[in-house]
């Protein structure tokens, strides 16, 4: 193979070498691309400033639609439970068991209900007349209205809290009050979706022009380096890599200062944030970043901005065959 | 060996810069491309370099149509190619060692192979202790030989040089052209376009085995 190599004047390297080739040209365009970040600096801190207030308002909608429970929690409404005792139970056991729940640092409010109000209450809700006939056979007993305080949005936190009034022998049963849940929310949830699902689009679409756009300039500044490169026999990947590389890390930057900037709004949010949360008990504290779709954004701006510079390299750093070219 | 068969070139469908050209260079032959500017001297080149493809004819070197290559061979092609151009085409971002080095990082040789090489063509141009000075630091004569380097540190088989000792005085350019002479000696095939018919008619008396192919409006003229 090495002799064919050095007589014949078209070949390619030898097959053993090519993966030591593909490392060595890998390693070289990572350097290079990292010279050209390096050198031009102050071009890529303006795009990634661009490319993060871009991505920041994708990645706090994308925060608060996948985590609208936990919003939801903070500032609308906490859960309510609602909670039916023995009816064979003693006053100074039910009063214990009250004072066992107030101690709970997850109950934000405590209503006690004799067996007449929750009929009162019932009757109420289904507009019937006071009969004392009925009255006479309630069937209701003692219960306890039950709000729990903000951050216990989790269902799992839920569940466990039912689990745990349930083992109680005072406690008959648990229902969860759906309350908070009403179709309005449902509605505003899929709507945010939504908005977030278009807005989203539209921003990528620009972060993956932003990033072509750049690299398409960069490539024309570094024509006579692609053009000498050409004549010295480098392949289309060859003069792709570093750019390539550029608009991934220029993608990722933008994804970083996304997180960043995100971060601080959070923090700038936090105390009136918290005061607002204050008036539903919360106690859960803001945040508007969450790792997972923090991680997301870093992914999807990084393949953009890959995507963007081969889109821009193919369309301007191509090798002019002599099959394609001429004829 | 390079053969071109009635080989044209168009462009834009109007100028014909080469017509139906046809000519043989012999493995290690050496030749100086001549005529006046538009001659079509550079384009010739350029399709032996197979940067450009023709519009009629066929280029073959060791029997391969140039046209015909895939994009990796053509890439393996121009690897083995050493090209110099008038107006040197330095990276001016780059030292001069790196400028040398490009052609090698290309082909994807060892770092420590390639600084051997580099350091070795710039040994031979006589450029050793300028390595890491940067091309604006240079004369035009000293640019020129560094792109004579980088052609040459990939130990090409064809080494096309279009109008290399344009912008020199007549020593420096003699001493180009003695440059082009040893790589010769050693088997490379050169291609050389001048309009220096003072260097031409010296080389040629000096060395009997040189050959001068002169071109005027895209034609072949003389050979001999």
């Amino acid at each position: 193979m090495r002799k064919s190599r050095s007589n014949n004047t078209i070949a390619g390297p030898d097959g053993k070498h090519r993966i030591a080739h593909w490392l060595r040209h890998h390693h070289y365009a990572i350097k290079n691309a990292g010279k050209a970040l390096i050198r031009n600096r102050w071009a890529v801190t303006i795009n990634t400033v661009i490319l993060g207030l871009s991505l920041a308002l994708p990645l706090a909608l994308l925060s608060v639609t996948n985590h609208f429970a936990y919003f939801v929690d903070i500032f609308y409404a906490p859960h309510r439970l609602f909670i039916e005792l023995e009816k064979e139970a003693s006053q100074s056991d039910t009063e214990s068991f009250i004072a066992f729940l107030e101690q709970d640092v997850r109950v934000a409010e405590l209503d006690f209900l004799s067996r007449d109000d929750v009929l009162k209450r019932v009757a109420d809700e289904l507009n019937l007349e006071h009969n004392p006939q009925i009255a006479a056979l309630n069937p209701f007993s003692d219960s306890l209205a039950v709000g729990l305080t903000g951050g216990t949005y989790a269902e799992k936190s839920v569940a466990r809290i039912v689990k745990e009034l349930e083992a109680n022998a005072l406690v008959v049963r648990v229902d969860i009050s759906r309350s908070f849940s009403v179709g309005g929310q449902f509605e505003l949830h899929e709507r945010l979706r939504r908005f977030a699902l278009i807005l989203s689009s539209i921003v990528l679409i620009s972060v993956l022009l932003v990033c072509g756009y750049m690299v398409r300039n960069q490539i024309l500044r570094l024509y006579l380096e692609i053009e000498v490169s050409r004549y010295c026999g480098a392949e289309n990947a060859f003069i792709r890599r570093p750019f390539l590389y550029w608009g991934a890390a220029q993608g990722f930057l933008g994804g970083v200062c996304a997180g960043v900037i995100v971060f601080l709004c959070a923090a700038l949010l936090k105390y009136p944030g918290s005061d607002i949360a204050g008036v539903n008990s919360s106690r859960e504290p803001l945040s508007l970043i969450f790792l997972p779709e923090l991680a997301q954004t870093l992914g999807v701006a990084t393949l953009l901005g890959f995507i963007g510079a081969w889109l821009a390299s193919a369309l301007h750093a191509d090798l002019r065959s002599g099959a394609s070219n001429g004829r | 060996m390079i053969r071109l068969d009635n080989v044209s070139k168009i462009y834009d469908s109007q100028f014909e810069a080469l017509k139906n050209i046809s000519l043989e260079i012999q493995s290690g032959e050496f030749v100086f491309l001549t005529g006046h500017s538009g001659a079509g001297k550079s384009t010739l080149l350029r399709l032996v370099a197979l940067v450009e493809a023709p519009s009629r004819g066929q280029v073959l070197v060791d029997g391969r149509n140039l046209v015909r290559l895939k994009s990796n061979e053509i890439a393996a092609y121009r690897s083995r190619v050493g090209f110099i151009f008038q107006d040197h085409r330095l990276l001016n971002d780059r030292s001069i060692f790196d400028n040398v080095a490009l052609p090698l990082a290309i082909a994807g040789l060892r770092r420590s192979e390639a600084n051997k090489r580099v350091r070795a063509a710039l040994d031979k141009v006589g450029l050793l202790s300028k390595e890491k000075l940067y091309p604006s630091a240079l004369s035009s004569g000293e640019q020129q030989r560094v792109g004579v380097a980088r052609a040459v540190v990939n130990r090409p088989k064809i080494l096309l040089a279009d109008e290399p000792t344009g912008n020199l005085d007549p020593n420096l350019s003699l001493e180009i052209v003695k440059l082009f002479s040893q790589f010769s000696d050693v088997g490379v095939t050169v291609m050389l376009a001048t309009h220096d018919i003072g260097l031409i008619q010296q080389q040629t008396q000096q060395h009997q085995v040189r050959r001068r192919i002169a071109l005027a409006r895209g034609s072949v003229v003389a050979v001999g």
